[in-house]
């Protein structure tokens, strides 16, 4: 299945780019992160996921949320503020 | 005494006299600084329930021991009064300069009460005090304040603390401005100054202050910065590119961010809406240079110049996440020139960027749902993200050039009294508009709004900043166990407020090194104890100051729109409702004070400590 990703906390995900990538079924929120790390042949440091909050489909989420087909995510900064 | 000047400064506008009193080392220790040495202080010198802007109400503008000194990020000062929009405790900050050119000057704070005859500035020039007219500026905006002022003492460097227009017509919105763009925006600050027809304070000096272990300081700021090479390196990086403005996109998609005067969700803004008002985007167009304040490595500010378009600027600061928001996803708007075209307005005229875009965005809500005609509106077409309304309903406020523009300067709740209508779009705290922190998402921030003694603000203590809204919502929408979190979080952050440091400290200094700074600067050697007491004792000093008021619990009001009654029906807070209460009876319970007034019991104060005159009030001991 397909979902549409946009890294808004460009800063954290080192040259991940925004776009469509494909996941089997059941992947979860941090499978779609790993197949972009795949697919824009990054490796993020380790742990990096606690730095990102992430919304799918208009709605919070956690890494271990899984993610249906079609799906639009955005991974965030976890840290807002000012 | 090591880390103060040891001065206070009262000034009579009325009869324009001055009195030296000393800052003594109780004083100091006890209430270190800021908000809660204000509190004090006028908790004494203000007889109880004087109205606002009345000639007995005390104005005080007020130091950090951190200011001036060397400690990084210690560079902001605060102005407290009783607010005249909550009715209650006020304070606000700002950063710069000006803070630590107060204390150089040769005081930790200055007072004021009386009402001047005619308009006046305060010129402290190395401690000596002189009454300077200011007729001639009376009137004129905050920059072109400035720059005669400047022009008058034939200094480009004196700290100018002041008020534009918004004060003099004692708008409830009006801020006190510094460095040209920072603001103790808040609660009606420039109208307590306007009130006493007080233009500026401004001050000069090189007077130094004497610390007890200068070395330690230096050792401590070292530590400083390798922290924030360390584990925080990429926050820091963050805003020291970007400023506050960097988070605006993910404020706006996950449900942070106010949108639609907080009636909306993220449906409500294009991709592209939310994208360019981010500073990442808009420094690529408009940067011009960085601004730091006093002793920050972070430098969280910058310059912007506005080239093309309808509203071109020479000179001005990036918009804040806070300004953007208001004046952005509030409002639908995704136009960046006019965003910082009212920006601008805001810092000239001397208004809180946080109120007017919240009193803009009640306005529209109020337009676009038929209560008010376009007759009404003095022929401004205000819809939801029109960028041009948006413009010419700020001129009209700042210029006071139309019924509704002068009506609306009075901010949400003066303006719904005065039409008698919209009561149902006020989104407020005991009466002072919400900041861009939607409680919603970051639960903890409702009971921070609501029930801090300073209310309606996010830089005072609480879950919400510790926890940031991020955690699984059978986490944070659980509202059990929160009270020993939520009192740490305002321990903290009641020490970071009155020592004078920024609130990015949270992530900019490591974590128990502020206390270690305090030591170093005086001679008082808190030990871990003395710091928990001490953040007690701080909050504790605020909230005594509204009891004195005769406010109770019961008294301190949010709106319900803010808190999910009724829920949102779409978007990342779909169906969510906080149980405020449930968090307000958490946190009172830990402190051990009662649940249905507020009312910290005499065992509490007695182990605090240093509030004997609490005591005596509330007990007669």
């Amino acid at each position: 299945m397909k979902v549409w990703v946009k890294f808004v906390c460009k800063d954290l995900t080192g040259g991940l780019a925004n776009g469509e990538y494909s996941v089997p079924d059941g992947a979860t929120v941090l499978d779609v992160i790993r197949a972009a790390e795949k697919s824009c042949g990054v490796t993020l440091p380790p742990d990096r996921d606690k730095a990102f909050q992430y919304i799918l489909n208009d709605k919070a989420a956690q890494g271990y949320t899984p993610v249906p087909d079609g799906a639009k995510l955005y991974v965030l900064h976890a840290r807002l503020g000012g | 005494m090591n880390g103060y000047t040891g001065k206070l400064l009262f000034v009579n506008l009325t009869d324009k006299t001055c009195e030296v009193r000393e800052l003594t080392e109780d004083l100091a220790k006890n209430f270190v600084g800021g908000p809660s040495l204000g509190a004090r202080i006028l908790y004494d010198e203000m007889p109880p329930n004087t109205d606002a802007l009345a000639p007995e109400s005390l104005l005080g503008i007020i130091s950090g021991p951190t200011n001036g000194t060397g400690p990084l990020m210690g560079g902001r000062y605060t102005v407290v009064s009783k607010s005249p929009v909550t009715g209650g405790w006020n304070d606000a900050n700002s950063g710069g300069n000006f803070g630590p050119i107060l204390r150089k000057s040769g005081y930790d704070a200055v007072f004021f009460k009386g009402v001047s005859e005619t308009p006046v500035y305060l010129f402290i020039d190395n401690g000596e005090v002189s009454f300077r007219d200011a007729s001639h500026l009376w009137g004129k905006t905050t920059i072109e304040t400035e720059i005669a002022i400047r022009a008058e003492l034939d200094d480009p460097k004196v700290g100018i603390a002041l008020i534009g227009p918004a004060g003099e017509r004692l708008s409830n919105m009006a801020a006190i401005m510094n460095d040209t763009h920072r603001a103790a925006g808040r609660g009606g600050t420039g109208a307590v100054m306007g009130s006493k027809r007080l233009k500026a304070l401004v001050c000069r000096g090189d007077i130094k202050i004497e610390v007890r272990d200068k070395a330690e300081i230096v050792a401590l700021n070292k530590e400083t910065v390798e922290w924030e090479k360390g584990p925080v390196a990429e926050v820091v990086k963050i805003f020291s590119a970007w400023g506050t403005g960097s988070l605006y996109e993910d404020s706006t998609i996950s449900g942070d961010a106010g949108i639609k005067n907080w009636g909306g969700s993220a449906k409500d803004l294009t991709d592209e809406q939310k994208e360019i008002l981010t500073s990442a985007s808009m420094d690529k167009m408009y940067r011009k240079k960085k601004f730091a304040c006093n002793a920050c490595p972070v430098g969280c500010g910058a310059i912007y110049e506005i080239k093309d378009g309808p509203w071109k600027l020479e000179e001005t600061g990036r918009p804040e996440y806070e300004t953007s928001s208001n004046f952005g996803s509030m409002l639908l708007n995704g136009d960046p020139q006019s965003v910082n075209y009212c920006n601008f307005l805001c810092n000239e005229y001397g208004y809180d960027v946080i109120s007017f875009g919240s009193t803009l965005a009640w306005a529209m809500e109020c337009y676009n749902t038929g209560l008010f005609t376009l007759e009404e509106m003095g022929g401004i077409d205000l819809k939801w993200g029109d960028r041009d309304a948006i413009v010419a309903m700020s001129e009209a406020i700042c210029r006071a050039s139309t019924e509704m523009g002068r009506v609306l300067g009075g901010a949400t709740v003066a303006a719904a009294r005065h039409y008698n209508r919209g009561f149902e779009f006020l989104v407020n705290a005991s009466g002072i508009e919400i900041p861009q922190h939607d409680a919603r998402r970051a639960p903890g921030l409702a009971r921070t709004y609501q029930y801090d003694p300073t209310p309606g603000r996010h830089v005072k203590g609480g879950l919400g900043f510790t926890d940031h809204g991020a955690e699984p919502p059978e986490q944070k929408y659980s509202f059990k166990d929160t009270g020993r979190r939520d009192l740490d979080a305002v321990i903290d952050l009641e020490i970071t407020n009155c020592a004078g440091f920024c609130q990015l400290s949270d992530f900019g200094l490591p974590p128990g090194i502020k206390l270690r700074f305090l030591n170093a600067l005086t001679d008082f050697n808190y030990s871990e104890e003395d710091g928990v007491n001490l953040g007690l004792r701080l909050f504790t000093m605020r909230h005594a100051f509204n009891l004195r008021e005769g406010m109770r619990r019961g008294d301190f009001k949010i709106s319900d729109r803010i808190v999910g009654k009724p829920p949102l029906k779409e978007g990342p807070l779909e169906n969510i409702t906080i149980d405020n209460e449930q968090l307000a009876d958490n946190f009172y319970t830990e402190l051990g004070w009662d649940l249905e007034t507020a009312l910290p019991p005499k065992e509490f104060l007695e182990k605090v400590g240093g509030l004997d005159f609490v005591l005596r009030d509330l007990y007669g001991a």
